[in-house]
């Protein structure tokens, strides 16, 4: 097949005689994985996989809120390690479970303004909180269930908040929080990520993402 | 395509607009045809369209291939079975001529032709490596091996 596919165009245009929006059409018609590998065809490739256009379009459209979210937040951010990140969180989509990281910005955090209490650092990417010293722990985060959709290879730990079943009909808002604050043990030290949902052989798993 | 009807109702006079290739070529579309491509309709919205328009972008082998495009999709009743069959065999060409139908489409804005002709070349590429695609398209404008070892380590989950 690739043979044939060679044999047939060899005296014409090459792809680098393609502008860099008619390159970035066609990788947005293939995977995420495809166009990670493509990056590293050509320069040309490579600044047409990692053109905005081609990730919009292979967001899942039924996620129109997520989706808003993470776009403009990679518009913000120049680093390639949230791009990376951005991919594995999209690998992970593909994998055919969705599952759906709720930020550390997007998450309540009780004293998160307080800089005495949490700081924000922008590394690793993306952003996370730090807890410096608080007597109050409240970390909530809310999700709308309309929104829903392995083991980690990275050095983050998990902190498994809970299980839910989602039933058809069930539309609705879903909390969840970490809490410790009977206010007995002085805690500092938490580096929080987000707030991770997933699916756990059939059902919606809400695990936490912490590292401490 | 045939200008005479057998129909009872008046014929209606078509609006014929023409197109100039880059080799000099001259082509006859119907307006309506021409509207899907948008390059063309802001010509036509303009009033520009009243002499040939000059497309030094696209020959006039290539030229020939979009009017044709555009007739067929322009064609009242035909289903959506036999338009999908005529399509797919408008893009058994080989693969220049798709990077041709490409440009021709992206400078002419006709998303349909650019998505029909990106998605075979979409195919082409998916789940091969990197190697196997500037092998088979030609590419020699590679990265040095370190950049690309590089690129390689920031998507090396795509290639597990």
């Amino acid at each position: 097949m690739a043979v044939t596919e060679e044999a047939k165009g060899r005296d014409g245009p090459d792809f680098s005689a393609l502008p860099e929006g008619c390159i970035a059409r066609v990788v947005s018609l293939t995977s995420p994985a495809d166009a990670c590998r493509l990056a590293s065809v050509s320069p040309n490739f490579k600044s047409a996989c990692d053109s905005d256009a081609v990730w919009a379009s292979f967001l899942p459209t039924d996620c129109c809120q997520m989706v808003s979210r993470n776009v403009s937040s990679l518009k913000s951010s120049t680093s390639a390690s949230a791009m990376t990140r951005f991919s594995s969180a999209m690998a992970r989509w593909y994998s055919g479970k969705k599952c759906i990281m709720l930020s550390a910005r997007a998450l309540s955090i009780a004293c998160g303004d307080t800089p005495k209490c949490w700081s924000w650092n922008p590394m690793p990417a993306p952003e996370v909180a730090e807890l410096i010293r608080v007597w109050w722990l409240e970390i909530r985060g809310t999700i709308s269930s309309c929104m829903l959709p392995k083991e980690r290879r990275d050095e983050w730990l998990e902190i498994e908040l809970g299980e839910f079943l989602m039933k058809d009909g069930e539309d609705g808002e879903i909390e969840m929080s970490d809490l410790e604050m009977k206010g007995c043990h002085k805690k500092g030290g938490l580096v929080v990520e987000g707030i991770e949902i997933r699916p756990k052989d059939g059902k919606e798993q809400c695990l936490y993402a912490g590292h401490m | 395509m045939s200008s005479s009807s057998s129909s009872s109702l008046p014929p209606c006079p078509k609006k014929m607009i023409t197109l100039k290739s880059s080799d000099g070529e001259t082509f006859q579309i119907e307006e309506t045809a021409a509207l899907q491509s948008k390059t063309l309709e802001n010509m036509i919205d303009e009033n520009c369209a009243s002499t040939p328009i000059p497309l030094r972008s696209i020959n006039g082998k290539i030229l020939a291939k979009v009017v044709e495009f555009c007739n067929k999709h322009a064609e009242v009743g035909v289903d959506a079975e036999s338009l999908h069959a005529w399509d797919a065999e408008f893009v058994n060409v080989e693969y220049t001529t798709l990077f041709d139908y490409i440009l021709a489409a992206n400078f002419l804005e006709i998303p349909t032709l650019l998505d029909l002709a990106s998605g075979v070349v979409g195919d082409m590429i998916k789940g091969k490596t990197p190697d196997e695609i500037r092998k088979m398209f030609n590419i020699n404008d590679a990265f040095s091996p370190e950049e690309e070892e590089e690129v390689r380590r920031a998507n090396q989950w795509a290639f597990e």
